[in-house]
């Protein structure tokens, strides 16, 4: 941009920095800067005011970043904001390295702001319409709402019957005060609703494939045989579960013992047994590594609704838990049953089920009644767990590498493919959403086969725009849990159909309508920025030329970190700005500043949803950094393209780090993936670095999430304590 | 081990309405201040009685080491009250041991008021019935009415029984505490891990001679911290009762040693002066139990078993006193008031190994057996 507006504010202690320098440096590109002693307060913003009109750009020298944007924010206007309270006077002792630092980021401030240019949002006709898929309590729930919302919802589902799962209850969990009551199902009154809003259902239907991007989903479905498409704008998931596969539990007596049977199947024969013993054996096949490793989180509610069914014939029913998992007000629940006279219940650990004179005996060790027992009964249920739908399908490539891939450490369970065959192997066991993406048909799974989200941040998001799952098949639940998760879904469906069509991104950028844009011409191919990629953003010709599907993108430049040919690029995120900026740094050149031994210059790369705020932190808590190193924000680390480190390091820039996100199973980055590529790229890096006879220690990734910032400096110092010990970048003043 | 629902459904009955709500928590166990550190109690009862484990109940001595302090009551997380459950169990193992135990199962429900007057009622009326005794003119001599022979023959049959029951009860006790099911405690590793039995031993009645220093000097009731008052009034009950045994020692010598012939003391007569101390001890005590009971929703109001038998005490205090006040103002009223005291008086000690009168047998067992195994709280 042009037209580029300096403000320096003085308040909040930047006034400790000499100001006249400050104004020199501003200077040096032909701006004269404004200063004002108070930027943020009325009369401070009625002095940017009076510049707007000729402004394209503003820098404002002021505070953080991440602390008054709704102030410093002007219609159409590019805000750069330089860090000089956090960044510089509150985390630095005042001496002529502080204001060098100082200096140089208003130089960058300055750069960014002229690289940047304006933003055309990306606007199609798109539809509103959200289409829900499976026809169970969640699928039914986030179908009214969305309905109740004034858009228009589309069920499909699989089986020939709306209902799901929920359709083959006996009763229900009590939902209201004081959670004693079991009550009837709740999935009756939900289809008859989805009747009454005149919600339009396609039974007996599987989804043949999704083309297009959010706000244009392309969608044919096959309904027994017969063909409809559909334009959709976002896609609500409710597919549920499945149970897990008993037969694997025959040490508990399933398919040994007549009359062990699962809790699924215990709901259909509870009406009908009438007076019996019944024994529950709860994480049947859950909690183990031989099995399901997690804990379905509904069992313990569902044994002991059914030990209800048990003592209202008059029967005794005996639950043996591991441990009694009652989650929020179930607690009431759960106390109600424990006081009914005829429930039993015992930690242990099952030993043995066998048969006894026509009665199961079940041995248990290690109980809290401090011995062993031997309980005779006439049914044993397993307290089997769930497994999502998407469990065992051929979701996204990445979770299924050949041997020359490495797999991504986030995945949990990566499955070796020896072969092209294997892959149409497994893509028989069927599908559920049918994605026409390059990535893979379905929704990448984390562990166990859930919707790979980050789920702490974004619950609801998955990693492909538009597309939300809900219910059992996002977590596993009970039927009010999914009903108020299919809430949720239903509302961010609402969301993203809304913000896209005004061509803005969704969380975590939520209203970023910057896109990027590809200079295809230079193209060669190298398929990086489509495997890389997230969210699945990316298609491609036959000829491996990306295809951007700008809807699909969350704007975290991951891409153009990726492409070594620095073809992608944002409005006002490119890498010609990063570039810049790191060029603007002041280097001292030791062959004229005889001072500029000591004058090591560092550059880190900070992530700006974890690093930054730390940083922030520590200096709002008075902990001091070293003035010599320039800290750049970045969306995400894997917006770092190898280029920045090649710029700093032939600028004569000491060391590069770059802070970023956890990553791993537990991972903490926004963008999923982003600190794990940085990591990846940068091993690259090193091998190149030491073909220029440079050490590799000078370029380092560190994982910082935004609690460490107590330790943050201390990183950050040692790793300038480290290359000081390494000496000088010897490409100095080339 | 069996599991026996119909069991716990009694406990539950017999006033440990909430223990179906203990988790298992233990904290009751750490807080008890009688509760050795091996196998402490009442976590351990508290699943039994969810069980209904029977067996098990009815032969663990602990539940007579606890006093109710409440203390377990006061700190349970949950209102599980197993201060109230052990109270409930206690009542269970009285109506288990003794003989005829449906006389028990009997008193333990507010229906069985009827027979718990019923019997001393019929008897009276048969005496009544056979003797027709007139009340006298002129001054107060109850033993003008009834003669002090009758009462005491009467008393001795009575006691007789009493004792005869209270053996059996004691023994079948006694077998059941250190039979083989209740050996749990029978190993105690040591540090090292040189194994030691402990067991019940032979020197009963050395520990039962501690036991009886322990009783008199009320050294478990003292360490009960939430239901202090507990120490106070059981030992205003409990001496109050010494106190009045000793003055009827008195009232014998006076009959048989001394030659007296009716026992129409004066009030300044030392004998009536230290029966009147008694009396008082005992209405003090009782009646500080009573309204101290009334205080607390969080550690229960006590079983109806357990208020049947304060109540008796305190009836027989006030029907005693009620006597002494007629006969003092030369009331014939003083006639009829013995008789309700007589019947009282018989609820109280012929019902004794019935009712809750029966810890006295099972606690200080439990006693001899604690100290005898090692589970003594020091």
């Amino acid at each position: 941009m042009e037209k580029v507006g300096v403000f320096i504010c003085t308040g909040c202690g930047i006034e400790k920095l000499d100001i006249e320098k400050l104004k020199a440096v501003s200077q040096e590109f032909g701006i004269e800067a404004k200063v004002h002693p108070f930027l943020c307060s009325a009369e401070g913003l009625e002095f940017i005011k009076k510049d707007l009109p000729n402004l394209d750009a503003l820098v404002i020298a002021a505070c953080s970043p991440r602390v008054k944007t709704a102030v410093f924010c002007f219609d159409g206007k590019y805000v750069e904001r330089v860090n000089l309270r956090e960044g510089v006077v509150w985390s630095h002792e005042m001496n002529v390295h502080t204001q060098e630092l100082a200096e140089d980021y208003l130089r960058i401030g300055i750069v960014k702001a002229q690289k940047a240019e304006r933003p055309e949002p990306y606007k199609q006709e798109i539809s509103k319409d959200i289409l829900v898929v499976g026809g169970g309590v969640a699928g039914l729930t986030a179908a009214i709402e969305i309905a109740k919302a004034g858009y228009r919802a589309v069920i499909v589902e699989k089986e020939p019957e709306l209902g799901g799962f929920a359709r083959k209850l006996y009763k229900s969990l009590p939902t209201k005060p004081p959670y004693n009551r079991l009550e009837e199902p709740v999935v009756k009154s939900l289809v008859e609703e989805v009747g009454k809003l005149g919600i339009p259902v396609f039974t007996s239907a599987v989804i043949e494939s999704i083309k297009g991007q959010p706000g244009m989903f392309d969608v044919r479905l096959n309904q027994n045989g017969k063909i409809v498409d559909l334009r959709v704008g976002a896609i609500v998931l409710a597919t549920g579960w499945k149970p897990y596969d008993a037969s694997k539990l025959s040490e508990l007596g399933y398919g040994r013992i007549k009359n062990v049977v699962t809790n699924v199947e215990f709901e259909g024969i509870a009406r009908d047994i009438g007076r019996k013993d019944v024994v529950f054996i709860q994480c049947a096949g859950q909690r183990d590594e031989k099995h399901l490793p997690y804990c379905s989180s509904v069992c313990c509610l569902v044994s002991l609704k059914q030990s209800k069914y048990v003592t209202e014939k008059g029967g005794n029913a005996f639950i043996i838990y591991r441990d009694m998992r009652t989650p929020g007000l179930w607690e009431d629940f759960y106390k109600a049953m424990q006081d009914d006279p005829g429930v039993f219940l015992t930690k242990g650990e099952v030993k043995a089920v066998r048969e006894n004179g026509g009665k199961i005996v079940v041995e248990v060790a290690n109980t809290l009644l401090g011995e062993d027992i031997q309980i005779a009964a006439d049914y044993v249920v397993l307290a089997i767990g769930m497994e999502p739908t998407l469990k065992g399908l051929f979701t996204v490539k990445e979770e299924f590498p050949d041997e020359k891939t490495v797999p991504y450490k986030h995945i949990y369970e990566p499955r070796l493919i020896k072969s092209a065959e294997e892959v149409e192997e497994i893509k028989k066991l069927g599908h559920v959403l049918n994605l026409a993406y390059r990535q893979g048909p379905e929704l990448p799974t984390l562990r166990y086969g859930f919707p790979d989200s980050n789920y702490i941040c974004f619950p609801y998001e998955s990693r492909r725009l538009g597309i939300y799952a809900c219910g059992a098949v996002r977590a596993p639940m009970e039927i009010t849990s999914a009903m108020e998760d299919a809430r949720g879904a239903a509302l961010k469906a609402i969301q993203a159909v809304e913000l896209v069509a005004e061509g803005k991104t969704t969380f975590p950028r939520t209203g970023d309508i910057d896109y990027p844009n590809f200079f295809l011409q230079r193209c060669t191919q190298c398929k990086r920025c489509t495997e890389e990629c997230p969210f699945g953003a990316l298609d491609e010709d036959e000829r491996g030329t990306p295809m951007p599907n700008p809807l699909r993108c969350r704007r975290c430049g991951i891409c153009f970190g990726a492409c070594p040919e620095k073809i992608i690029s944002f409005r006002q995120y490119s890498v010609d700005q990063i570039s810049s900026a790191i060029k603007a740094i002041q280097v001292p050149d030791p062959s004229w500043d005889e001072t500029a031994a000591e004058k090591f210059r560092f550059v880190a790369f900070v992530c700006e949803n974890d690093a930054l705020p730390a940083l922030d932190i520590a200096s709002m808590n008075g902990i001091k950094i070293s003035p010599l190193v320039r800290f750049i924000p970045v969306r995400c680390l894997g917006s770092v393209n190898t280029v920045f480190i090649a710029d700093a390091l032939s600028k004569g820039i000491d060391g590069v780090l770059l802070l970023g996100c956890k990553m791993g199973q537990d991972y903490q980055c926004h963008f999923i993936r982003g600190s794990e590529l940085a990591n990846r790229r940068m091993e690259n890096v090193q091998e190149t670095l030491q073909r220029l006879m440079l050490e590799k220690e000078r370029v380092k990734v560190v994982e910082v999430s935004i609690t460490d910032w107590d330790k943050i400096a201390g990183i950050v110092n040692s790793f300038v304590e480290e290359i000081k010990a390494l000496g000088p970048n010897p490409y100095k003043g080339f | 081990m069996i599991a026996d629902a119909k069991f716990a459904r009694e406990i539950i009955q017999a006033g440990g309405k909430s223990l179906k709500k203990c988790y298992q928590c233990a904290t009751c166990s750490v807080v008890c201040p009688q509760s050795p550190d091996e196998n402490p109690f009442p976590r351990k009862e508290m699943i039994w009685a969810q069980w209904g484990a029977k067996d098990r109940l009815l032969s663990d001595a602990d539940v007579w080491l606890c006093h109710q302090c409440n203390d377990c009551s006061d700190y349970c997380p949950r209102g599980a009250k197993p201060g109230e459950v052990l109270a409930a169990i206690r009542a269970k193992v009285v109506e288990h041991y003794t003989f005829p135990s449906f006389l028990s199962k009997a008193f333990q429900r507010p229906a069985g008021i009827l027979l718990y007057f019923g019997i001393p009622i019929v008897l009276v009326a048969i005496y009544l019935a056979i003797f027709n005794p007139q009340i006298p003119e002129g001054k107060i001599v109850l033993g003008n009415f009834i003669p002090h022979t009758h009462v005491e023959l009467a008393g001795f049959a009575v006691g007789a029984w009493v004792l005869l029951v209270a053996a059996i009860s004691a023994y079948r006790y006694w077998v059941a505490i250190n039979s083989q099911v209740s050996k749990v405690y029978e190993f105690e590793v040591k540090e090292g891990g040189e194994m030691k039995v402990a067991k019940a031993s032979a020197r009963f009645i050395e520990y039962l001679f501690w036991s009886i220093i322990d009783i008199l000097k009320h050294s478990k009731f003292k360490q009960c911290n939430k239901a202090r008052y507990r120490y106070f009034a059981h030992f205003l009950i409990f001496w109050g009762f010494i106190v009045l045994a000793i003055a009827t020692i008195g009232d014998i010598v006076y009959l048989y040693v001394l030659g007296y012939h009716e026992l129409a003391l004066p009030i300044t007569d030392p004998v009536k002066i230290l029966g009147n101390f008694g009396a008082l001890m005992l209405l003090v005590g009782s009646a500080w139990a009573i309204v101290a009971r009334l205080g607390d929703e969080k550690i229960g109001y006590g079983s109806y078993f357990d208020w049947l038998f304060l109540a008796t005490i305190f009836a027989v205090g006030v029907s005693g006193v009620l006597v002494e006040l007629f006969r003092y103002s030369g009331s014939p009223l003083a006639y009829y008031a013995y008789l309700g005291h007589l019947v009282i008086v018989f609820t109280l000690i012929a019902y004794a190994p019935y009712t809750k009168f029966g810890h006295l047998l099972y606690r200080t067992l439990a006693y001899v057996w604690a100290k005898s195994v090692g589970r003594e709280v020091k």
